[in-house]
């Protein structure tokens, strides 16, 4: 039998890797940008208008091709990554040990967390 | 000013607010928002972004730990969370059609009634015989640790929790922020939790709710890498500093202090967005 003992310490666990790696990301993305613009003018930098990439599609591709920018994005996808991985986590918890509803109730909320992120204008 | 000034006082900022946000239990994100908004004079919708960003980082780090402590009841976080995600949702897509003046207004509202319920003294529940029938049909009962023994608890109105539950998803949504003392008031004075079960299991959800929200801020470009990356660095140090010094220091009066410094943000915010 499935201890929730045992789920618990499985999630506080990829909290903390998942915050691990991304800080580790943002951090190194974030020194990279200072090292690129640090001394460029705050005001002409913060008033163009969007400069990032505010889609799943291309959050990847900046961080693939090591942007600071992109890395800073990717590291904050995999904060969010995390939430879905540990309410995942419970879906299959719940289902092992055939608690259909507690599957049902984290399998909506799985859902509503990936849609939000896929939803599009 | 150049970029490198701003972030490095970004991120000193942002790690006072954290501290702060610890010491109240109101959150880093209730006090970086105005600061980022009065101080820095950033766009209100990207203070929010990187607010929000900063809320999922320190709730995770926080509930990885008291997950281990026995505290959480993931039963009732998950059974909750379902309004919670619902209001976050809506609350997200509906900054695109309500004004910056509302959402400022709305913000210094926030901080009042923060500022309200930090003074407000708890008083201890007394213990429950009966729990709530939806609260047997879905087995959300459980018990904490004490030092010797654990302690059993009954939970009480379920349906009066969901729907404070909603309201506090959607402001999170709506503001940016974690929510976290309405959560805690859901559990504290509907469900009838133990205080330490009822702040702990809040922070379990935190993450989640703002995770729903963080999705729909980034296609509508609210989450401005630039700004985000020295606030969420400096408010996790400062959270975590702040929760390290919060059992060393005499927190009635404090939080009366900060309470007070909280309802002068709200009222310059609130000067901000009306004249």
């Amino acid at each position: 039998m499935l201890q929730i003992k045992k789920i618990e310490e499985m999630i506080s666990m990829i909290l903390t890797i998942g915050i691990l790696i991304s800080t580790s990301l943002v951090l190194i993305g974030g020194f990279m940008y200072l090292l690129q613009f640090g001394n460029h003018d705050m005001n002409t930098e913060l008033s163009q208008t969007v400069s990032y990439a505010t889609n799943m599609k291309f959050i990847w591709q900046s961080a693939l091709s090591v942007s600071p920018l992109g890395l800073i994005e990717l590291g904050l996808l995999a904060l969010v990554a995390t939430q879905i991985l540990r309410v995942g986590l419970l879906v299959w918890f719940y289902s092992a040990i055939h608690d259909y509803v507690f599957t049902l109730i984290s399998l909506f909320i799985l859902f509503t967390l990936i849609y939000s992120l896929i939803w599009r204008n | 000013m150049t970029i490198l000034i701003f972030s490095a006082l970004l991120l000193v900022f942002a790690f006072l607010a954290g501290i702060l946000g610890a010491l109240t239990g109101l959150g880093g994100g209730v006090v970086i928002i105005p600061v980022l908004v009065l101080l820095f004079h950033v766009n209100i919708h990207l203070a929010m972004g990187a607010s929000l960003i900063s809320v999922i980082a320190t709730s995770s780090g926080t509930a990885s730990a008291y997950l281990r402590e026995g505290y959480t009841n993931l039963r009732i976080g998950m059974f909750l969370e379902t309004t919670a995600v619902i209001g976050a949702f809506i609350g997200a897509l509906l900054i695109a059609v309500l004004s910056k003046t509302f959402l400022t207004i709305l913000f210094s509202f926030l901080l009042f009634f923060s500022a309200y319920l930090t003074i407000k003294r708890r008083e201890e529940h007394e213990q429950y015989q009966d729990s709530h029938p939806w609260a047997i049909a879905l087995k959300l009962d459980g018990n904490y640790p004490l030092k010797d023994r654990l302690e059993s608890y009954r939970v009480q109105n379920v349906p009066l929790a969901l729907f404070i539950m909603g309201i506090a998803g959607l402001i999170a949504g709506l503001l940016g922020v974690g929510s976290g003392t309405l959560k805690v008031l859901a559990m504290d004075q509907a469900l009838r939790l133990p205080y330490k079960v009822a702040t702990t299991t809040s922070n379990f959800m935190i993450g989640i709710t703002a995770a729903v929200s963080a999705g729909i801020y980034f296609s509508h470009g609210y989450i401005d890498p630039k700004i985000t990356f020295p606030v969420m660095i400096g408010v996790i140090i400062g959270s975590f500093t702040g929760a390290k010094i919060l059992p060393k220091i005499h927190t009635r009066l404090l939080r009366i202090i900060f309470s007070i410094v909280i309802c002068l943000i709200g009222l310059q915010m609130l000067y901000n967005a009306l004249f």
